[in-house]
């Protein structure tokens, strides 16, 4: 084992957790705020990037001005998604949201299926072919950007939860909705911004893996499979707990197949997530903290 | 009111389902498809079954099963989604409900395994023109049937060109790694290498299996490279194929040769997603439109499948093509399409090269096991941005170029 | 100023409230008494539009609330304190009151408000920045009230405001409730401590199983032989 595959699996690592946190943090909003599990949320990465795809391809927009589109796009199709969907399910049983959501993950993908074809499809840029060299670690800049960006629309997300009357007011409805009402707060309004939110943040997250992989219908389930353990890695509903989860995620992984073997590097990261659901139920930073 | 809507509903279901198959058996043979046309590895199985479709095309229009009165044969496609549970059913669906005399599939060799189990157990004959893996024709099954040549004589192939383009256009690799999925298809291959790699004096450095839904390969390649192999063989579907060949170019990962075996590399979608990194990959498989077989065989039967498909024929749709043949040849022979008759029929198929309508590079015969013994592959390499054949010689259309130049003197980096 | 008339209730099937009427006059302070279970809660959420009504109407202000949604009710300045607090509980005490303070006439008097909270409940100026859950029972109470404060309401409903507490702390509560009062606040206020909220009560009624079985004067309903048995200890 020698040291560069070291530094170069911790440097992937926190590339590619990066983009695991975006993710997380999209689904961990939708599960602190209106406590519902969305399976769907990784086919909203698959669209993200199959918008990407075809900005850049019919369109000739920069899959990074396409941000610019497909985070309001997302967002307005969350809202929409909660309004029509969602929101008649809120106070119904758990078996019937988690049916809900499993049905628009599979309408989804069959849909994606049926108007995009089966076939992978991936976009060539000018940039995507720049390398950079630190020493012996090599990344090339797409990853970068994709990782600068989560982390931007992460920390962005967070002074906004923090800072502004609408992100505490979220909060607020995930800590209780109960009390939310009594202060004034429009409960309905909320639950569709936070939902929009978080399919934005899935939406962004598909716009920013377009440059650097591929898409097909069935790639939201890879993504969101990961996102489901760093969400319970980190505390349900909890956002720094998300953005820490998946780094620890990303470095697993990379460290994983640089010490071991790839072949289980997915077997490391379920590993944790039993580990965890044993031993921490709450997540390693416990429950709903900022 | 309601109770005699239900009535009505179920008989006509009743009489569709009784009706349809018995006004069909008159004419037709009714023969099954499985293979992944959705699912991640969907391309791949549309160009099989676009590979039969093309054969019975031509056996329907050419009379059909004379022995059977004409008889056309009418494809029941049955989608495997790539999964060996959803293979299964399928398979069984095709053999009880739509009544099919034989089935061809299923691409992969981890659903080929179990989905002929089920073919063999409602001795029903099943074809297999693609997966590769050892075992399938290895479990004393008598209803399978394999033209393609097994993953551990294809190990062996690879191991040849190895040889052949250290021999011939040197330096000779003396350190090789092994880089493969880690399903049955790459394991039972890596497992061949392993075995064989002393008899060509080629020292293996390094053994890397990886998940093929991997995202992110960063941590295996570099291991690879710090391990400085001379040649990488290479198992992959077509997603992994991307990524394993984006990631060696990123962290500047250079070798002599790099050889996978078909699968994903040889995917038409493969070269359009990597564009110029795939150059001078050399792909073994098992056809190649630029293959010169006897007479001008091959190449018209590639010019009539272009005019209608608008491309070129490959691995799957060739091998698809071919083996619908040893179905016809036994229909003919065995002059029904009871599936015992059948199967003895194809156990003694004899089709030699020369007048044969299969456009395999060898003859199609089946040993007790099912196997065809003389099944053989052919090398091709990426040159600007096409396959050209290289390997076999006296079947090649270009020279290789070996070794591979690295990235930087490629201009790439 | 609050005008509630002949409202049912139910809660999944079972009616909890039954042709409940009254009305409480600007500036009065109400006291609701009667047994757990007698529907106390339940009134006051369907006067919140938490719980939908079966039939009847409430006005407040002469407006007809019957329909509106929660929020909507609060910014016109009902407000409810509910039983067992409901604070944010990991968000800093100066969150909770800002976002009692979130919308409408509150939001833009938020400033004032607060430094209004802050002169009526010291302590919860020295914590400002702490999360709201370690904060005391009796702290968590008065940020409850100041939180409620700072939706401004017109007439304040506070729902067993007294719970759990220890008496000083309680004194202190009835203190505040007093002299929000005399500022000109309305307040109705449900306790289980029935003598305390009597009297410092202008009126009152009883509601035993969803239904009003007495109402008057405060000290009329505290003298009563009846009450006195049943919910004072006497």
């Amino acid at each position: 084992m020698n040291l560069d595959t070291i530094f170069q699996a911790l440097v992937s690592g926190i590339l590619t957790g990066g983009l695991f946190a975006l993710v997380a943090i999209g689904l961990t909003m939708i599960l602190g705020v209106l406590k519902i599990v969305n399976f769907a949320h990784g086919e909203f990465l698959m669209l993200g990037m199959y918008l990407t795809y075809y900005c850049y391809n019919v369109l000739g927009i920069d899959p990074y001005l396409c941000l610019l589109i497909s985070i309001p796009i997302f967002f307005l199709f969350g809202v929409a998604i909660q309004r029509i969907l969602i929101n008649p399910v809120l106070k119904s049983p758990m078996e019937i949201q988690i049916l809900l959501t499993l049905g628009l993950f599979f309408f989804l993908q069959n849909a994606a299926l049926f108007f995009f074809g089966p076939y992978l499809k991936s976009i060539k840029t000018g940039y995507a072919r720049a390398i950079i060299s630190i020493g012996s670690v090599n990344f090339s800049s797409t990853k970068l950007i994709m990782f600068l960006f989560s982390i931007a629309f992460t920390l962005v997300l967070y002074v906004f939860l923090k800072k502004s009357d609408l992100g505490k007011a979220i909060r607020a409805c995930s800590e209780d909705s109960y009390g939310a009402m009594l202060v004034g707060i429009n409960v309905r309004n909320v639950y569709m911004i936070a939902f929009g939110i978080g399919t934005a943040c899935a939406g962004a997250a598909g716009t920013l893996l377009m440059p650097v992989y591929y898409v097909d219908p069935y790639i939201g389930l890879t993504f969101v499979m990961t996102a489901f353990v760093v969400v319970v890695l980190g505390g349900m509903g909890n956002y720094i707990g998300a953005l820490v989860g998946g780094f620890i995620i990303g470095l697993t992984e990379s460290l994983g197949a640089a010490l071991f073997t790839a072949s289980l590097k997915q077997l490391a990261t379920f590993v944790i997530f039993i580990l965890i659901l044993l031993l921490r139920p709450t997540g390693l930073f416990g429950a709903r903290r900022m | 009111m309601r109770k005699y809507l239900v009535l009505i509903f179920a008989s006509i279901i009743m009489t569709m389902t009784l009706v349809t198959p018995a006004r069909a058996e008159a004419k037709e043979v009714r023969v099954g498809l499985l293979y992944p046309i959705s699912g991640p590895i969907a391309s791949i199985g549309r160009l099989c079954v676009q590979g039969h479709q093309f054969a019975v095309d031509k056996i329907n229009a050419e009379g059909g099963i004379k022995s059977l009165g004409g008889a056309k044969i009418k494809l029941i496609i049955a989608d495997t989604e790539g999964k060996a549970d959803v293979g299964m059913a399928e398979a069984e669906k095709l053999i009880k409900q739509e009544k099919v005399v034989a089935i061809f599939g299923a691409y992969q060799s981890g659903v080929t395994f179990p989905t002929s189990q089920v073919a063999e157990k409602y001795k029903t004959p099943f074809l297999i023109a693609q997966a590769v893996a050892d075992p399938i024709t290895e479990r004393g099954f008598k209803y399978i049937f394999r033209t393609q040549f097994k993953a551990s004589w294809n190990a062996v192939y690879t191991l040849d060109i190895l040889k052949w383009l250290g021999e011939k256009y040197g330096p000779m690799a003396k350190t090789v790694a092994l880089l493969y999925e880690n399903t049955l298809w790459g394991q039972s291959t890596a497992k061949m290498w392993k075995r064989k790699c002393p008899d060509y004096a080629f020292k293996i450095v390094g053994d890397f299996s990886y998940s093929k839904t991997a995202t992110d390969l960063s941590s295996t390649i570099s291991k690879l490279k710090g391990k400085k192999p001379d040649a990488v063989l290479q198992i992959s579907y077509l997603t992994d194929a991307i990524l394993v060949t984006k990631t060696m170019y990123e962290l500047d990962f250079n070798c002599m040769a790099r050889i996978p075996s078909g699968g994903g590399h040889s995917d038409p979608r493969f070269i359009e997603a990597v564009g110029n990194l795939g150059e001078n990959i050399i792909v073994n498989h098992m056809f190649h439109p630029s293959l010169k077989g006897p007479g001008t065989k091959v190449q018209d039967v590639n010019e009539a499948y272009k005019a209608k498909y608008k491309d070129d024929m490959d691995d799957y749709s060739a091998s698809s093509y071919s083996i619908t043949f040893v179905l016809k040849d036994a229909l003919e022979r065995a002059g029904s399409t009871n599936g015992e008759k059948l199967r003895d029929a194809i156990a003694t198929t004899d089709i030699g090269i020369n007048n044969s309508p299969s456009i395999y590079p060898y003859a199609l015969k089946f040993d007790k096991t099912g196997q065809d013994p003389v099944a053989t592959g052919i090398a091709t390499q990426y040159q600007n941005g096409k396959l050209v054949m290289i390997y076999p010689e006296e079947y090649a259309s270009a020279k290789p170029i070996y070794p591979m130049p690295s990235w930087k003197e490629r201009g790439l980096r | 100023m609050l005008h509630v008339n002949e409202i049912n209730v139910h809660r999944g099937r079972v009616r909890v409230l039954k042709n409940i009427s009254f009305r409480i006059t600007e500036g009065e302070i109400c006291s609701v008494v009667g047994p757990n279970g007698a529907g106390k809660s339940t009134l006051i959420n369907s006067i919140s539009r938490i719980l939908p009504l079966k039939s009847g109407s409430i006005h407040f202000c002469g407006q007809n609330v019957g329909r509106l949604p929660p929020h909507s009710v609060v910014e016109l300045g009902l407000v409810q304190i509910p039983e067992g607090r409901r604070l944010f509980r990991s968000l800093t005490v100066l969150e909770n009151l800002e976002m009692g303070g979130y919308q409408g006439e509150g939001k833009r008097k938020r400033s004032e408000t607060l430094q209004m909270v802050f002169s009526l409940f010291p302590i919860l100026k020295d914590r400002k920045y702490q999360c709201a859950e370690t904060l005391s029972g009796g702290e968590q109470q008065m940020l409850a009230i100041g939180r409620g404060l700072m939706c401004l309401p017109k007439l304040l409903m506070l729902d067993e405001p007294s719970l759990g507490l220890a008496p000083l702390i309680v004194r202190i509560m009835f203190d505040v409730i007093e002299r929000l009062n005399r500022n000109g606040m309305t307040i109705l206020l449900v306790e289980q401590n029935a003598r305390k909220s009597l009297s410092i009560s202008d009126r009152g009624f009883v509601l035993e199983n969803g239904l009003i079985t007495m109402s008057g004067k405060a000290e009329e309903i505290a003298s009563n032989e009846h009450t006195k048995k049943a919910y004072l200890g006497l």
